[in-house]
């Protein structure tokens, strides 16, 4: 878990949204607010698919999903068991 | 001396469209972006936030030279001119005005400000050359510019090119790898002749200007569709593939075997404040043939795959040591290898850009609400169309910009009827 939540939290602070320090962004903060976009999105998803060997079903990228790193943490805690 | 900043590979490729533009008769790669205001900012708060803006970032009042084969910015001192004018036109006819009269970059600044002022309606317009700026840089610069003077010191931290940054961080063994890709992507793209819009018209051209703008409610019903055709990460597909669909409607004028329509990435994370100067972007080509395109749903399902695939193997950054090695080639030569396929037609069908959604820190420019934002650009012939997407305030906006007597103002008209059809469409 730790280290799915360190990963995605490296990949999508480094990539796809900015913080001006990276340590104080929670994993309840906004990645919308944050700056997540809709090809970020996508890149995140194959991001994912990638770096953990899963397929995430399309029908579960919903906003509430992958609105927080906590809440996508947990997503894609999910799709590895 | 003040040093030279050579341009990033990004830039250079920006700058041999800059060339192309003009072998079409037309002033080079300017582009506009403009804040439409209700009422009238204070003059004074403008003038010295420009002065400000132009302390901030001494690119901003360059001049571009060569040196040797490279080209790069000699930093000036002075500030970047903002002109006053009295304006009782169109927006329209304001932004093809300044894009037409617009110089050659070698002799002319690369960014001014123009603040137009009409009897109910005033319009602050950036100009500026491609090769200095990105639409996303622009932005960044609005930002600052309406800032408090106390938060503009945070677009003013780190101005290195994010496109060199990555290129230093890759081994040469990887950079060739993802540059191989590139090139067999572009052969793959180069198998189907990409069908244009446009014909060349008998006299000189002339940029013009058409916006297609949605209601809040419009906008939600499309975002709503687009979400279920292409998913939550597919906005962008969305918009290509209206784009698409709306001219397979029209019907080429050059009959090819496909739509293939250029689409880039900006390298910043979403809300960066920095880098402001320089192109930030790697851009990648979607591709359909004119069978998928007529089928609504076969041609989301194809550009989602296709754009997945490309993400897959890394060709969303596959074109960056692509645009390295175009730095060392003649403008000409390289502007063959981005523009020609192989069969001698032009590759783009047309230009293409989602700029997203314009949301800036303050609501105001030197107290005049923001009330609209409007962008333009100059653009090769062919495919003598450019169409950029941005959301603000909750209403989508598609900007047209398009070479007259190439298209003509009837055409647009039914272009734009049938891209909002599409764009509405469940």
């Amino acid at each position: 878990m730790n280290d799915i939540r360190s990963r995605l939290r490296e990949f999508v602070l480094g990539e796809l949204v900015y913080c001006e320090d990276p340590h104080t962004f929670g994993d309840d903060d906004d990645l919308f607010e944050a700056g997540l976009d809709s090809l970020g999105i996508m890149r995140l998803i194959m991001f994912a698919e990638r770096e953990f060997d899963i397929t995430l079903p399309d029908t579960e990228i919903e906003p509430d999903t992958i609105r927080t790193l906590g809440r996508l943490t947990r997503w894609i805690e999910s799709q590895c068991r | 001396m003040t040093p030279l900043v050579h341009l990033n590979p990004a830039d250079h490729f920006l700058l041999t469209m800059d060339r192309e533009i003009r072998k079409s008769g037309l002033p080079g790669a300017w582009c506009a972006f403009a804040l439409e205001l209700d009422g009238e900012p204070d003059g004074d708060a403008l003038q010295a936030g420009v002065a400000d803006l132009s302390r901030r970032f001494p690119l901003l009042d360059s001049r571009l030279v060569t040196q040797g084969r490279r080209f790069a910015w000699r930093p000036g001192k002075e500030t970047v001119p903002l002109h006053r004018h009295s304006w009782d036109g169109s927006v329209g006819s304001a932004l093809t005005e300044l894009l037409n009269g617009a110089g050659d970059v070698f002799s002319h600044p690369p960014l001014d400000f123009h603040w137009l002022r009409g009897a109910d309606r005033n319009l602050l317009v950036a100009r500026w050359c491609h090769p200095l700026l990105d639409a996303g840089g622009v932005k960044r610069l609005f930002d600052c510019l309406t800032a408090d003077p106390r938060e503009r010191d945070r677009y003013h931290g780190r101005q290195a090119s994010l496109v060199n940054q990555r290129l230093a961080a890759w081994s040469w063994r990887r950079r060739l790898s993802l540059m191989w890709r590139g090139k067999r992507h572009n052969d793959r793209i180069d198998r189907q002749v990409s069908s244009q819009p446009a014909r060349p018209g008998k006299g000189a051209r002339r940029l013009r200007h058409a916006l297609l703008r949605l209601s809040e409610a419009e906008t939600r019903r499309i975002l709503a569709s687009a979400r279920r055709h292409v998913g939550l990460g597919g906005q962008t597909l969305y918009f290509l593939g209206c784009l698409m669909r709306a001219l397979e409607a029209m019907g080429p004028a050059v009959r090819g075997d496909a739509w293939c329509i250029p689409y880039a990435f900006d390298l910043r994370p979403g809300n960066a404040p920095t880098p402001v100067t320089g192109n930030q972007v790697a851009a990648l080509f979607a591709q359909a043939d004119h069978t998928v395109t007529r089928d609504r749903d076969a041609l989301f399902r194809h550009l989602r795959t296709q754009h997945a695939e490309a993400i897959r193997r890394e060709l969303d950054q596959a074109y960056l040591p692509l645009m390295w090695l175009g730095q060392w080639l003649s403008l000409d030569r390289y502007a063959r290898i981005l523009r020609r396929q192989k069969s001698g037609g032009e590759r783009a069908s047309t230009w293409f850009s989602d700029v997203g959604e314009v949301r800036f820190r303050r609501s105001d420019c030197c107290g005049a609400p923001i009330v609209g934002v409007h962008h333009a650009c100059q653009v090769t012939a062919p495919p003598s169309l450019a169409v950029l997407f941005a959301r603000f305030a909750d209403r989508l906006q598609a900007s047209i910009s398009y070479l007259h007597p190439d298209l003509e103002a009837a055409w647009i008209d039914r272009f734009q009827r049938h891209l909002r059809h599409e764009l509405l469409a469940d």
